[in-house]
């Protein structure tokens, strides 16, 4: 009986304070909004025109000339290295069409391309119309997608262990060294289970709202389609919100700093572990692949990141388990752990 | 006997709180803990209320040694701390419904004193108000409330009237001596001595972490040899007469507050009119003239050197 | 100076939540200026992982095989789509594909030919199917009379381009340095603006009690005095975080300055710290609420950071994208920092820009901090 009144007041005391609550719903859609503006557009890249030096009398000097997004710069040999360095041109043909480049970026990466190409054709040495290249022989298995898609699903990682600060309030709320709240339930008969309990499901319950906010917003408003397989999807989300939740009230529990220091070591640690998940680009992941992979299979949030696209984008739905057991560890380890500081004891000094 | 402290010590780092500290209240008693600010009487209830560990001594509530698993002789203990200690986000009724279902089950029960409640401390205005748009005082009220709503046995109360308005100060003091009367024993702890005179049965004095006296107000203001002050303001006395008046009987001490003269007398029955005698003897005028009994102030002066209020 | 030396002890009471924020995001720094270097000195076309079923066993299957081997690493493989999968999951292979038995007839009728499976979160995998498309196109193109020249195709795929990366000393950059050096002050401006935000946050929630405030607000101190002192206070930890980055800069790179325009970087880095002071300056006098000042780190710090270029270049953003984000001050710090110049007048306008997003934030923090003067 207690328990239910408990849910029922924690969670008013939860979901009245008006801030936390707008904060937690709005910003993850705030950051999504971003997120969408930042990648979708690169994948829908326009270029300026690509730079390209080249003699005159280069024989392939015709055919350049006549791709779009080619700019040409008629120079001579000995204005190389200036026009280079300025940055006029991306890269100078020679006649064995070979490039000089300054750095190897994307547009030098193009310009390789198309001129290896150029290269290869001539030498195969038969007429061409064209036509040919533009054939593509290739069927992809995998759901229609994008690197975008990938990064979202770093976003609702991170996002879903946003729980972490409803925790740390509900620890705070708990502990008699912690709040005057505190002191006054610890004299109370109110076993601290009930109140741990109550307080776990309240703050589930506001994370996974949010969630659910964020996920409303990127499949109607931005126009993404993360799930393929939204049942699957929804228990590493929601095992995301669970461990948490249990982290808050474990970083709660374990130590006497301040609320504030508390809050930081939050975000810092779920922003270390998002990054280290890909979050702001693949490529670091694609590091810790190759030196410290091991790191990737227990990092709570590329556990997520890779399930989502697992579930969604490969189609897999078996060997979902050493996900779900991971997480579940760690969030039973927490828990206890959070139990071990929590159990009813007299303080040294309050 | 409903607590039985005994030689309690509790030390932090730096210093001792408490100091083979000693009290005992009696069922249906008002014990008031008096002592200057810092001397212990917070630390003191938290150890009986198991909150804190304490290093030495022994600690026990109706009969029994208090752990913080002791949760049915917590049901019977209500706790009114110093600091307001409520939910923000939950209205005054709310409040005190959520610490009454801590401790009472039935719902109707419950809902008959959660009324009584609010009625009790004066809130009926304010039921749905939430905590941030209370005045200080009806703060402390819903404080209280919550406190005491579950009618129990046995109530602390630590110095309730801090920055409270003098009506809400008036309220409270006659809300406590209606629990008790109703059966419950008041622990009751403050700096503020008019309001131990006025309330409490029994006083234990603390300073520094030790029960320095207890007793009743009548038992304490006989531990000092002051028994009565007199103080007159003279038109005009000169320097040999004021000397003179050390010899009139029973005189302790004289001290001077500005313009007035303030005389300790020992036990004696006829000292006022002995000082009458003396004015007339030396002809002098005076604009002001008025007895005191001591007060615990001075209680508290005498044996511990310093002043209550600091 | 008592306002100034008051938040500077409490700045230090706070001093290890300071210090694990700048640890964590110096790692973050690091890993991503470092990978970004790497990315630039090879100029090679990965080799990815790929895994090839053959059930044509044709000539032009074979074929397409070798040069898919000279180009890549072949893992075994099983046709078991959950197998595949898996496989490209845990990152055995990058991507697999599958050549089906009427295989050639299908490249003659310029069908889709070949299935693959691929790893999403790789964006290099597309490379594979180029490669394949490369190579079946040419096939095509020497189809006559019913024979590919496969030969012919195999000596014209060896022709390739090479790429000379100038690299002199003296006044010319090395170009993978430069990135370098360009990825992790970028990178710091990102960690400038969630740190500064939070951490002196964290100082001023706990200076700035509303009950301590209003015993400020009636006494004699001025108020400008007052926002001198906080602004002096404020001016402190950055300068610490800071330093801290440039510092580092130097002692990990230090043997190569010489070889970049490192004056820029540093000039820009401070300006771009100044502007932020400022905004930070600004946020500290709107709100005081701890979770709107933690949202507004992250989000402001991430947000922008994201459309002005400093994990995404700049070239990769589209226009409408840069427009938005050229109401932020940092993406003036990243084109400063993108740009190759020889002095810093040719990034005039830019240092103009953050300068005056500066002064604009300090007059709007004035002005709130007046505002809230009578409540």
């Amino acid at each position: 009986m207690n328990i239910i009144r408990n849910y029922i007041y924690q969670g008013k005391n939860l979901f009245r304070d008006g801030t936390f609550l707008f904060w937690a719903m709005v910003y993850p859609i705030i950051l999504a909004f971003f997120f969408n503006l930042a990648f979708s557009s690169m994948m829908n890249v326009n270029f300026d025109d690509i730079q390209v030096g080249i003699e005159e009398n280069n024989y392939i000097f015709p055919i350049l000339e006549e791709i779009e997004f080619i700019n040409i710069h008629k120079i001579t040999q000995d204005q190389v290295d200036e026009k280079l360095f300025n940055e006029e041109i991306d890269a100078f043909v020679d006649s064995d069409l070979h490039l000089t480049v300054k750095k190897s970026g994307i547009r030098q990466t193009i310009i390789k391309e198309v001129v290896e190409q150029i290269k290869q054709t001539v030498k195969l040495n038969r007429p061409i119309d064209g036509t040919e290249f533009s054939v593509n022989y290739v069927a992809g298995k995998n759901q229609e997608s994008n690197s975008v898609i990938i990064i979202f699903y770093s976003l609702i990682a991170m996002v879903s262990t946003y729980g972490v600060f409803a925790g740390i309030e509900t620890a705070s709320l708990m502990q008699a060294n912690l709040s005057n709240l505190g002191l006054r339930i610890n004299a109370t008969p109110l076993k601290k289970q009930n109140f741990l309990i109550a307080g776990v499901i309240v703050s589930l319950l506001l994370n996974l709202l949010a969630n659910t906010g964020l996920l409303l917003f990127i499949n109607y408003v931005l126009k993404i389609h993360l799930f393929t397989n939204i049942a699957y999807s929804l228990i590493f989300i929601i095992l995301g919100n669970l461990l948490g939740v249990i982290l808050g009230i474990f970083i709660g529990v374990s130590n006497k700093k301040s609320p504030n220091v508390k809050t930081a070591i939050a975000i810092s640690l779920t922003l270390f572990l998002s990054f280290l998940s890909g979050m702001m680009g693949p490529w670091i992941k694609a590091i810790i692949e190759k030196y410290a992979p091991f790191l990737n299979r227990i990092n709570p949030i590329s556990i997520i990141t890779n399930n989502l696209y697992r579930i969604n984008l490969l189609g897999n739905t078996k060997s979902l388990g050493e996900g779900i057991a991971v997480l579940l560890i760690y969030s039973m380890v927490l828990l206890i752990g959070s139990y071990v500081f929590l159990r009813r004891k007299s303080y040294d000094s309050i | 006997m409903v607590v039985k402290v005994k030689n309690v010590v509790k030390r932090y780092e730096e210093k001792i709180a408490l100091d083979h500290f000693n009290m005992e209240v009696n069922e249906g008693e008002i014990l008031g803990l008096l002592g200057p600010n810092g001397c212990g009487k917070t630390t003191a209830i938290n150890c009986i209320l198991s909150l804190l560990k304490f290093d030495k001594g022994e600690i026990q509530v109706f009969g029994r040694k208090m752990t913080p698993n002791s949760y049915d002789i917590k049901r019977q203990i209500g706790l009114v701390p110093q600091e307001v200690s409520v939910f923000e986000n939950l209205t005054v009724k709310e409040n005190i419904d959520y610490f009454c279902g801590l401790y009472i089950d039935d719902k109707n029960t419950r809902r008959q004193y959660v009324e009584e409640a609010i009625e009790f401390v004066g809130l009926k205005d304010y039921v749905r108000f939430y905590p941030r748009k209370l005045s200080g005082g009806l703060k402390r009220r819903l404080n209280i409330a919550c406190g005491i709503v579950h009618k129990p046995k046995l109530i602390f109360l630590d110095e309730p009237t801090v920055a409270v308005d003098a009506q809400s100060r008036n309220f409270i003091l006659e809300g406590i001596k209606k629990l008790n009367r109703e059966g419950s024993t008041v622990i009751y702890t403050t700096h503020y001595l008019e309001e131990a005179e006025m309330l409490c049965n029994r006083i234990i004095i603390m300073d520094n972490g030790k029960d320095i006296a207890s007793g009743t107000i009548e038992e304490l203001k006989a531990m000092i040899t002051t028994s009565e002050k007199i103080v007159i303001r003279f038109v005009n006395i000169e320097d040999e007469v004021i000397n003179k008046m050390y010899k009139i009987p029973h005189v302790i001490d004289i001290e001077r507050n500005g313009e007035d003269f303030i005389i300790k007398f020992e036990n004696g029955i006829n000292n006022l009119s002995n000082l009458l005698s003396f004015i007339a003897e030396y002809n002098l005028t005076y604009i002001k003239l008025y007895s005191q009994l001591p007060t615990l102030n001075d209680v508290f002066l005498e044996l511990t050197g310093k002043e209550l209020r600091d | 100076m008592t306002v100034f030396k008051y938040f500077i002890k409490i700045g230090l009471k706070n001093k290890w939540v300071i210090i694990m924020y700048i640890a964590i995001f110096f790692v973050m720094t690091l890993l991503n200026s470092t990978d970004a270097m790497k990315r630039e000195e090879a100029f090679e076309e990965t080799r990815l992982n790929i895994g090839i079923i053959d059930k044509s066993n044709s000539e032009l299957s074979s074929s397409l095989k070798d040069y898919l081997k000279e180009k890549n690493n072949i893992v075994a493989t099983k046709e078991d789509e959950e197998y595949i999968k898996e496989q490209i999951f845990l990152e055995i292979a990058d991507a697999v594909i599958i050549i089906p038995e009427d295989f050639t007839e299908r490249v003659i009728e310029k069908e889709e030919a070949i299935i693959i499976y691929k790893d999403d979160r790789k964006p290099h995998s597309i490379q594979i199917e180029n490669q394949i498309n490369k190579f079946l196109a040419f096939a095509n193109i020497t189809y006559q009379n019913g024979q590919f020249a496969l030969g012919d195709v195999k000596e014209a795929l060896k022709e390739n381009t090479q790429v000379h990366v100038l690299s002199k000393s003296g006044f010319f950059e090395n170009s993978s340095i430069e990135t370098w050096f360009r990825y992790y002050f970028n990178f710091t401006g990102y960690v400038i603006l969630a740190v500064y935000i939070a951490i002196i946050g964290i100082v001023m929630s706990d200076f700035r009690d509303e009950r301590i405030d209003n015993r400020r607000k009636i006494s004699s101190k001025k108020l400008l005095e007052f926002n001198k002192e906080i602004y002096l206070g404020q001016l402190t930890l950055a300068i610490a975080v800071t330093s801290v980055f440039i510092i580092a800069s130097i002692l990990l790179m230090g043997r190569y300055i010489g070889h970049i325009y490192y004056i820029k970087y540093l000039i820009n880095l401070m300006v771009f710290s100044l502007s932020i002071l400022c905004l930070t300056f600004l946020i500290n006098n709107i709100t005081r609420n701890k979770h709107v000042i933690t949202t507004l780190s992250t989000v402001l710090s991430l947000g922008s950071s994201f459309i002005s270029g400093v994990m995404v270049p700049q070239e990769l953003l589209g226009e409408k994208v840069l427009l938005v984000a050229k109401f932020f001050p940092v993406y003036y710090f990243v084109r400063i920092n993108d740009a190759v110049i020889n002095s810093l007048s040719e990034v005039a306008f830019e240092l103009f820009m953050q300068v005056l997003f500066a002064v604009a934030f300090l007059l709007l923090g004035l002005m709130f901090s007046k505002k809230a003067q009578r409540i």
